[in-house]
Formats: C-alpha cells, sequence, structure tokens
C-alpha cells in the first residue's frame, strides 16, 4: 500500500531531479560564463581606478621632487628676489588670495540669488530655460576668452587697468555658472515639505527662503563655493590678462598683481627659474587639493544627513 | 446643509467650493462642492472619507495653506470668529499663527528640538527668554513628549523617532498658541502607541484649542471625535454628533462607508 502510493512519486521525483541536473548543468556553465566576465570586468575598473590614482600620484610626486628641496618656511614669508629666482612668494601669495576674495565676493550672492529667484520665484518655462542654457553655455567657454573679454571690458573699456578687481570680476563671471548650478541643485534638494511646513508656521516667502531653504541647501551651496575657489586658484589665461605680471606686494585691488599660477607660468616659460617654479607649482597644486578636501568633506556630512 | 451649533462657533464655512487650476493641458478639478459646516469652541471634529473626497483641501482652505501649494479658485465664505479669513485686511501669516496645521508626514526642521519649537515663535517676535522655556516645555508635555526628551532639548529633532517627530509637529503647532488646530492624517505613519499618545494630547488640549482632524481611520475618528463629518467625491455628507454619525447616519453611503462596505 506505502510502495504503490510512494513509487510512482519517486519516479516523478527521479524524472524532476533529471531535468533539474541538466539545467544545473546549464546554469553552473552560465555562471562560469558571467564569473569570468565578472572578473574581467572587475580588473578593467581596477586598472582603470588606478590609473586615475596613478596619474594624480604621479603629479603631485613629481612636483614634489622637483620642488621639495626649496620648500621651506621662508618660501612663503619672503618676497621674490631678482625676479623670483630667488627669495620667496609671499606677495604673489596674498594676491591670489586677494583675487580668490574679490571674485567669490561677487560670485557667491549672484550665483545665490540667480539659483533662489530660478527655483522659488518663477515657474519652469522659457526664462527659466534660456537663463539655464545661458549659465551652461557660459561654464562651457574657454577660460582664455574670459581673460579676452575682462581685458577688453574692465581693462581697457572700464579703465580699471591691468588690477586685482579686473581680474577678480573677470574670474567672477567665469565661475558664476558653477556656483549658481550646484547653488540650485541644493535648493532643489530641499524637500517641498519643508517649504510648507514653513508657511504653516506663519513664515512668509522670504523667511522661509533664508531660514528653511538656504540653511538646508547650505551644505550643496558650500561645496560649490569650494569647487569655484579651487578653479579661481588655479586659473592663468584669465588672470594674466586682467591681472598683468607685477610681482610687488598690491597696495590696493586696483594694483596689478601676479596670481601663483601666472607666477609659475611666468618662470617656467622665461627660464627665469625652473626649480622655483616647480615650487610654486608644488604649493599651488598643495592648496587646490587642500581646498577640494574640504569640499570633500563637506559633500560626505551633506550625504549622512 | 445646515447644521445647528449650540456652543459659539469658532469657524463657520459657507457654501465652500473648490476647483483646481487646471495643470498645462488637463482638467480643472472640482474638489470641494458647497461645503458647509460650524465647528464649535473646544471640541474635536474628526473629517473622515475616503481618499481624493476633498478632505484635505478643505483642511488647507482653513489657514490659507492652499495659497502656498497651487492654485484654485475658491468660491463661498470662511469664518474664523465671525472674520472673513479671505478678506484683503486678514494677513495670511497671521492667520496661519490662529490656525495652526500638522502634517500627516513627521518632519523636523534640521534644528534641535528647542529651535523647532520656537521656530514659530520667534517669526511672531517673542524674545524673552522665559516666555521662550515656558513654551517650549508648556507644549511638549501638551503633546506627551516632554519626558522623553526633557533631558536633551539641544539634540537635532531629525535624530528622533516617526512617532516622536509627529509629536514634536504638534507641539510645534501649539508653541503658536493658536485658536484652532488642524491635523491632516498625522497618525497615518505611526504605530499605535505613538497614535494612542497623540489622541490622548488631542483631548488634552481641545478646551484650549479647538481641534479638527482629518482622519483615514475611522475607529480614530470614532475615538476621540465630539462631532463627525463625512466627506464623499468633493460633497459633504453628513455631519453631526460623532456617536449619531456611527450608531445612526442619516445617509445610507455614510453608513457604508463606516462599515467598510467601500473606501
Amino acid at each position: 500500500m506505502i510502495d504503490s502510493a510512494t513509487r510512482p512519486d519517486s519516479v516523478q521525483r527521479v524524472s524532476a531531479t533529471a531535468t533539474v541536473s541538466t539545467t544545473a548543468a546549464e546554469a553552473s556553465s552560465a555562471a562560469r560564463y558571467n564569473a569570468r566576465y565578472n572578473r574581467l570586468g572587475m580588473s578593467i575598473a581596477r586598472l582603470t581606478s588606478f590609473f586615475v590614482t596613478a596619474i594624480l600620484v604621479s603629479i603631485v610626486g613629481y612636483l614634489a621632487v622637483r620642488g621639495l628641496p626649496r620648500f621651506s618656511p621662508g618660501f612663503f614669508i619672503d618676497s621674490p628676489i631678482n625676479l623670483g629666482r630667488e627669495g620667496g612668494i609671499f606677495p604673489i601669495l596674498v594676491s591670489t588670495a586677494l583675487l580668490a576674495l574679490v571674485s567669490l565676493v561677487i560670485a557667491v550672492p549672484l550665483g545665490i540669488a540667480t539659483a533662489v529667484y530660478l527655483t522659488e520665484y518663477t515657474r519652469e518655462g522659457h526664462l527659466t530655460l534660456v537663463i539655464r542654457f545661458g549659465a551652461e553655455c557660459l561654464a562651457g567657454i574657454p577660460s582664455i576668452i574670459f581673460g579676452l573679454f575682462g581685458f577688453m571690458l574692465f581693462v581697457v573699456s572700464l579703465g580699471m587697468g591691468w588690477s586685482i578687481m579686473s581680474g577678480g570680476l573677470t574670474l567672477a563671471c567665469m565661475v558664476l555658472p558653477t556656483i549658481f548650478r550646484t547653488s540650485e541643485e541644493a535648493i532643489k534638494a530641499v524637500p517641498d515639505g519643508l517649504r510648507r511646513l514653513g508657511y504653516s508656521l506663519g513664515a512668509t516667502k522670504s523667511q522661509v527662503i533664508t531660514r528653511i531653504i538656504l540653511p538646508q541647501a547650505k551644505n550643496g551651496i558650500l561645496t560649490g563655493i569650494i569647487l569655484a575657489l579651487g578653479r579661481v586658484i588655479g586659473e592663468t589665461a584669465c588672470v594674466i590678462f586682467t591681472t598683468g605680471i607685477s610681482m610687488e606686494m598690491p597696495k590696493s585691488l586696483f594694483d596689478s598683481a601676479r596670481s601663483m599660477s601666472v607666477h609659475f607660468y611666468l618662470l617656467a616659460r622665461e627660464g627665469t627659474s625652473i626649480e622655483m617654479a616647480y615650487t610654486t607649482a608644488f604649493a599651488l597644486v598643495l592648496l587646490i587639493l587642500l581646498v577640494n578636501s574640504g569640499a570633500n568633506l563637506l559633500m560626505q556630512s551633506a550625504g549622512r544627513r | 446643509m445646515t447644521d445647528n451649533a449650540p456652543m459659539m462657533p469658532i469657524l463657520r464655512v459657507e457654501g465652500v467650493s473648490f476647483v483646481y487650476d487646471s495643470p498645462i493641458g488637463g482638467k480643472s478639478v472640482q474638489a470641494l462642492n458647497d461645503i458647509s459646516l460650524v465647528v464649535e469652541t473646544g471640541t474635536i471634529l474628526t473629517v473622515i472619507g475616503p481618499s481624493r473626497s476633498g478632505k484635505s483641501t478643505f483642511l488647507r482652505l482653513l489657514n490659507r495653506l492652499q495659497e502656498v501649494s497651487g492654485g484654485g479658485h475658491l468660491t463661498g465664505t470662511i469664518l474664523l470668529e465671525g472674520r472673513d479669513i479671505y478678506d484683503d485686511s486678514y494677513d495670511a501669516y497671521q492667520l496661519r499663527r490662529e490656525v495652526a496645521f500638522t502634517f500627516d508626514k513627521p518632519q523636523a526642521l534640521d534644528l534641535s528640538i528647542r529651535e523647532n519649537i520656537l521656530f514659530g515663535p520667534r517669526l511672531a517676535g517673542i524674545t524673552r527668554r522665559d516666555e521662550l522655556d515656558g513654551l517650549v516645555e508648556e507644549t511638549l508635555q501638551a503633546a506627551f513628549l516632554w519626558d522623553e526628551v526633557k533631558d536633551r532639548l539641544d539634540l537635532n529633532a531629525n535624530r528622533l523617532s516617526g512617532g516622536q517627530k509627529q509629536r514634536l509637529s504638534i507641539a510645534r503647532s501649539l508653541a503658536l498658541r493658536p485658536k484652532l488646530l488642524l491635523l491632516d492624517e498625522p497618525c497615518s505613519a505611526l504605530d499605535p502607541v505613538s497614535t494612542a499618545a497623540i489622541e490622548q494630547a488631542l483631548i488634552k488640549i481641545k478646551h484650549r484649542t479647538t481641534v479638527i482632524l482629518v482622519t483615514n481611520n475611522t475607529k480614530q475618528a470614532a475615538r476621540i471625535g465630539d462631532r463627525t463629518a463625512f466627506f464623499l467625491m468633493s460633497d459633504l455628507v453628513e455631519i453631526g454628533p460623532t456617536r449619531v454619525i456611527f450608531t445612526n447616519p442619516n445617509d445610507q453611503r455614510t453608513d457604508d462607508y463606516i462599515a467598510g462596505r467601500f473606501g
């Protein structure tokens, strides 16, 4: 009784196992195939990421080897002597900082205001499309074109001459799209619920923007500002046309000055002092790495929330 | 639909209809159709009905919050203590302090627990330290959250659980010292314990602050409502004492909804 009841079942089970075993064979070959491709993909990915890191490490390493012999505290606090063959880069550091300051003081409020206007005060339409498209085009223009534009407008037409002011204004035009787009993305990422919550607590529109939206978007906006700062510090073409090449300590924002990247460019091109050029380059790259790590830390802390 | 209230009404809604502006290319949508009702001071009105019946739109019209989330056309009048809240002379921001709102989704401002509560009062211009401290304790007590957070008022409010955040939302609304508190399905995402705490809180505060609670949970409406309104497809089908609505409604549709035959 038990036998007759189990036998057909067991027969069935055997046949079932048979089909399973064929599909299992197919599956395992497919799995081997997949695994092979997986390994290949992984090694390609590993190789390329190794390349990316290797490029950075070799640049920084090369600059360190060439630049470190002259790298000392004195390099940062002394004035250049004999066209930069001796001494340090103190006035050049100050000029670089002033250029960055002027450009950000102008570009940051403008960029954030544009972002607030487009996200909070307009509906999506032709106007916003045009503004956004314009910003994207602006971001794609080579910096030397900005340099020429700044030269024509600020240096010549507005009579500011080669000066930190002309350079800062030109750099501001250059990084405006970066700040505007990152601010816009950060503001868009603020949940709508928080806006409604603000209104429900009796806030006006401007209070919702200044007390809820901007604080919430703060990290994203700061990230954009720091990325812009990195670009401003490293910019050469734009600056050489608008700020000039004076090595003196600037006495006002309307003095000509020299940024670190311009200093490096001139030292290397004129063959004045290749050693000092590399030392300047190393300092510049360290500065930019520092600025970008700051941006990274901020992005991480924004992501954690 | 007339509704004779025995007590002095805090809110009188007369013939209110609301049509949402058509989104680009779409049809405009009638969200509310000729709603009239009154809400008496010191009571809880629970509003029930299936989703898309107009309950939440109705609630958002009562403190003009609808204005900030999208366009639409309103007819009829809404009187708060006899004053038309859509009159030009009525300051919408002041109105939102008098008629506070708690949303369905628990959400906190990215600030400390204390500053979440004080956000509204500070905007209203309250600066005295002792008054602000008093508000924090008083409102957190009222929302049954004080004991859980009294030692960590400076903790970021986003670290609280969903149930705690929702009680914080109620405390934050109460800190405006509103005459009327509107709640839009405040317990839809909460566990039973937090839900019970919120229900208790509402019953406790109703003597000072009249409550209108929109809920999808008919049992909740029955538990804490003094009066209940039933919305269906943009219409107010029926409003009356909660006991009557749940035991002996006038309208067959109310009976069907409460019995769970649809919705």
